[in-house]
């Protein structure tokens, strides 16, 4: 299935994928030894698309969002091409990227704090301000922006985070487990919230997580990776209805996926 | 700073008109804050008389003579220190000599309460005394005990800073310590009829007290400055023994923190028991007696390891006015 | 807030008050020697007392302090951003730091006494000797605490070492520099008087020496009352200038 879908991409040059993945490995040297955090990760994120990458601690998931975002070098050999011709992308301008701990700057009120990425660059300032407003009210925070990050509950932190990474209008948004650090009934709420995000935006965005469920109700496409050694397993995608709701998590379809990762990963 | 300006002005051949320019700079370290004994020097200044000799006299405060035999031998111009702290420093290799004497008896005495059942010194066995390690008393004491037929391990010293010990002796934290004579009042006004008290003079050990001290090199090189510092200070002191209240009254106004009834106290207490001596009224104020420095030195020498120096070298007389003397003692 | 605040400040002065009356009550009560505790009543009266030279001697005093203090805040941050910097001169000079900062002021002193003369200069030198330390270690670990995720975050957008120094390490310092500031200003404070004890010939720690002898000891709790006055005087102006400048969230301490 994997093969016949990249056959079908490299064929046709105008649906040419915005980030494309051949090979990609890491090794890192660990107390003078070898440690292969990945190896031979190979997926295709399209523009737009909502990838999520899932597995357990040590997968390379992290290792594979790092090397994305321009922080890691993938091994040689490997093969990492983001953007092309009618989609061009400049590294170190145009990605977002969101932890699991919002990060917020304490001293800076929450629109200072969206602003962060926009000043590094030197965006000018006037339109950044607006834009930074428009995604505080793209988040829900309208009311929010004179407020210091420690008036506002960790749900708002996150969406503020959010709203950050988007200011600069960045091409990518990665994030990683961007929903770990929240109680379990926000984060399904953050799960909505994001999804909605991501329609209004348009935004490509590749999110790192531990939950399957999670990365099943949020991915166009899930990519499964593998711990003991690092590599992946499955490259699945979703065909769920465009518009979620909470309740599709009860449905059969997603009950399917969810088997689906579950035996990939050794769980069943 | 004007003085290095003047210098290069004068490597240059140029004049400067300017009197400050011409005073010789002097810094007189004092043996502790300023006290009754040190009013002669403050109304000098007070007087001008220093700077009418061509002299810019600054006074330091000490802390100890200790430190400030330490300090002349470092570079200080002149100072007050105990003869005794002279003769170590000296013997420790500083470079300094006593120019002019100042307490011709010594200024040192031992204190206790009578109700603690202390009757005289020999009565110290098995008690605590509070004198600091620096404290002459508490160096010397194996000289004292020796001279008293007493023990001398048989004491036990409690460190007590100098300025604490009057209050450590009236609230019994010790059995006794010593004290100099010219704040006798002090002792006298809080402990009154319980006050017990024997001077080292009495037990034997008259040794020379608080001088006035000169660097050895500045004394070599400016002889005449050093003179003329020496000559004003036996005629501020002479003046005071005279006519007191001016002197007090100029101390008073220079120093904060003093009562001048208690510095006035202080002052008769330096004039009649410690400056009253013999070689004073005969030779000249501030006469230093061979002799005498010759067995101070000895005395010092069974206390403290030093290196050898003949006595005359540490105390000199070549500066004195012979015709400024203690007035005689009136006829009674 | 405000209403809290006069409150909490009111409870400060009814507190201190009532310390006040018990002092008084119990000199009166127990019959206690002027010279051991004196009554807050003949305290209070050496103020009216001009021998003392109040006025020269808390300037002069308060002079070391500020001086003191202000001296290590200006090079305590100084060092702490070079070591930040540049972590070549953080290992060559801070061993040099901790070492000197072992040896403890006061056994200094008799040396001092015999090298330099007395006088506000060195006794502000003093003083910032033994607050240097603490602000300049407080300061470089705020400098340095910045979480690594954060700098993966600014340095995907290529992030120079200036922004991030100015906009993340910089701001994030600024409350343990103010942590550092308060324990400064009680060093500063402890500084001067050592100084002034070991040598001086002015100031409120040299007339305490100065009356002590004669058992003066109104003045001595008057100087002491006044040396805790500029104390708290320059911890207050440390803790109002964090509260305007610290976010309340980040103040430590």
């Amino acid at each position: 299935m994997l093969a016949s879908a990249d056959q079908k991409r490299d064929q046709s040059p105008e649906t040419a994928p915005f980030i494309r993945l051949r090979n990609v490995a890491k090794t890192f040297m660990r107390d003078g030894a070898e440690f292969k955090a990945l190896t031979d990760a190979s997926f295709d994120v399209g523009k737009g698309e909502l990838v999520c990458l899932v597995g357990p601690s040590g997968c390379g998931k992290s290792t594979l969002l790092r090397i994305l975002a321009g922080l890691l070098r993938a091994d040689q050999g490997s093969t990492v091409s983001i953007g092309g011709p009618d989609v061009p992308f400049e590294p170190g301008r145009d990605v977002g990227i969101a932890f699991q701990q919002p990060l917020l700057l304490k001293w800076r009120r929450v629109l200072e704090n969206v602003l962060l990425p926009a000043q590094i660059l030197g965006l000018p300032r006037k339109a950044s301000l607006e834009r930074a407003r428009d995604l505080l009210h793209l988040v829900g925070l309208s009311g929010a922006e004179r407020k210091y990050p420690y008036e506002l509950s960790g749900g708002m932190q996150q969406r503020v985070a959010i709203a950050r990474a988007l200011v600069h209008d960045p091409k990518l948004v990665l994030m990683d487990e961007p929903f770990g650090a929240l109680d379990a009934l926000t984060r399904e709420r953050m799960n909505v919230e994001l999804l909605r995000i991501w329609e209004k935006s348009g935004k490509t965005i590749v999110l790192v997580t531990h939950g399957i469920g999670e990365a099943v109700f949020l991915g166009q496409r899930v990519v499964v990776l593998t711990a003991g050694p690092a590599r992946m397993a499955a490259d699945i995608p979703i065909r769920l209805p465009a518009r979620r709701t909470l309740e599709l998590k009860t449905g059969e379809a997603f009950g399917a996926y969810s088997r689906q990762i579950y035996g990939l990963l050794g769980m069943s | 700073m004007r003085r290095w300006f003047a210098a290069a002005l004068a490597a240059l051949g140029l004049q400067v008109a300017s009197p400050a320019a011409a005073q010789e700079q002097v810094t007189l370290v004092l043996n502790w804050t300023p006290s009754g004994d040190h009013a002669p020097l403050y109304y000098a200044l007070q007087q001008g008389w220093y700077r009418e000799a061509g002299v810019d006299l600054k006074l330091e405060i000490g802390r100890g003579s200790g430190a400030s035999a330490n300090r002349v031998g470092a570079g200080a111009e002149m100072g007050i220190a105990d003869l005794g702290s002279v003769m170590v420093a000296r013997g420790s290799g500083a470079d300094l000599v006593a120019v002019m004497n100042i307490f011709a008896n010594s200024p040192q005495g031992f204190y206790w309460l009578k109700s603690s059942g202390i009757k005289s010194v020999s009565d110290f066995a098995g008690r605590r005394l509070g004198n600091p390690p620096g404290d002459a008393a508490r160096v010397m004491w194996p000289a004292i005990a020796r001279r008293v037929g007493m023990d001398p391990f048989r004491v036990t010293w409690v460190n007590i800073n100098p300025a604490a010990k009057p209050a450590a002796l009236i609230s019994r934290q010790v059995d006794g310590t010593t004290f100099f004579y010219n704040y006798h009042y002090i002792m006298q006004r809080e402990i009154g009829d319980d006050l017990g008290f024997a001077s080292w003079r009495s037990l034997g050990l008259n040794l020379y007290g608080n001088s006035l001290v000169a660097n050895g090199r500045f004394l070599r090189e400016k002889e005449a400055v050093a003179r003329a510092v020496t000559r004003v200070t036996q005629r501020a002191y002479l003046h005071c023994i005279e006519t007191p209240a001016p002197c007090i009254a100029a101390m008073t106004a220079a120093v904060s923190g003093i009562k001048p009834e208690e510095e006035m106290q202080n002052w008769q207490l330096t004039v009649s028991a410690l400056m009253d001596d013999d070689a004073f009224r005969a030779r000249a104020f501030g006469w230093f007696v061979p002799e005498r420095v010759r067995e101070d030195l000895a005395v010092i020498r069974e206390t403290f390891g030093m290196k050898p120096f003949e006595a005359d070298t540490v105390a000199t007389n070549a500066l004195l006015d012979t015709s400024l003397r203690l007035p005689a003692r009136p006829a009674k | 807030m405000r209403r809290r605040t006069l409150k909490v400040a009111g409870i400060a002065v009814l507190s201190h008050a009532l310390a006040v009356l018990a002092w008084y009550v119990f000199v009166k009560l127990g019959n206690v020697p002027e010279f051991i505790l004196p009554s807050p009543l003949a305290t209070i009266e050496t103020l009216a007392d001009p021998r003392y030279d109040w006025w020269t001697n808390t300037a002069a005093t308060a002079i070391e302090i500020f001086g003191g203090f202000l001296l290590a805040t200006a090079l305590g941050v100084l060092f702490a951003l070079i070591f930040t910097w540049s972590s070549l001169g953080l290992a060559l000079l801070m061993p040099l730091l901790v070492t000197f900062n072992m040896i403890p002021k006061v056994a200094l002193g008799p040396l001092v006494i015999v090298w330099m003369s007395y006088g506000v200069v060195t006794n502000i030198v003093i003083a910032f000797t033994i607050a240097f330390f603490p602000i300049l270690l407080t300061t470089l670990r705020g400098l340095r605490e910045t979480e690594p995720e954060l700098l993966e975050l600014v340095r995907a957008l290529r992030a120079n070492r200036w922004q991030i120094f100015t906009r993340i390490q910089l701001p994030g310092a600024l409350p343990y520099l103010f942590s550092g500031m308060k324990v400064g200003s009680v060093l500063a404070v402890a500084g001067a008087i050592v100084g002034e004890f070991i040598g001086s010939e002015l100031g409120l720690g040299y007339l305490m020496l100065q009356v002590q002898v004669r058992l003066d000891t109104a003045g001595m709790m008057m100087a002491v009352l006044l040396i805790s006055a500029i104390g708290i005087v320059l911890y207050g102006l440390v803790a109002a200038l964090e509260a305007l400048v610290v976010v309340r969230d980040a103040r430590i301490g």
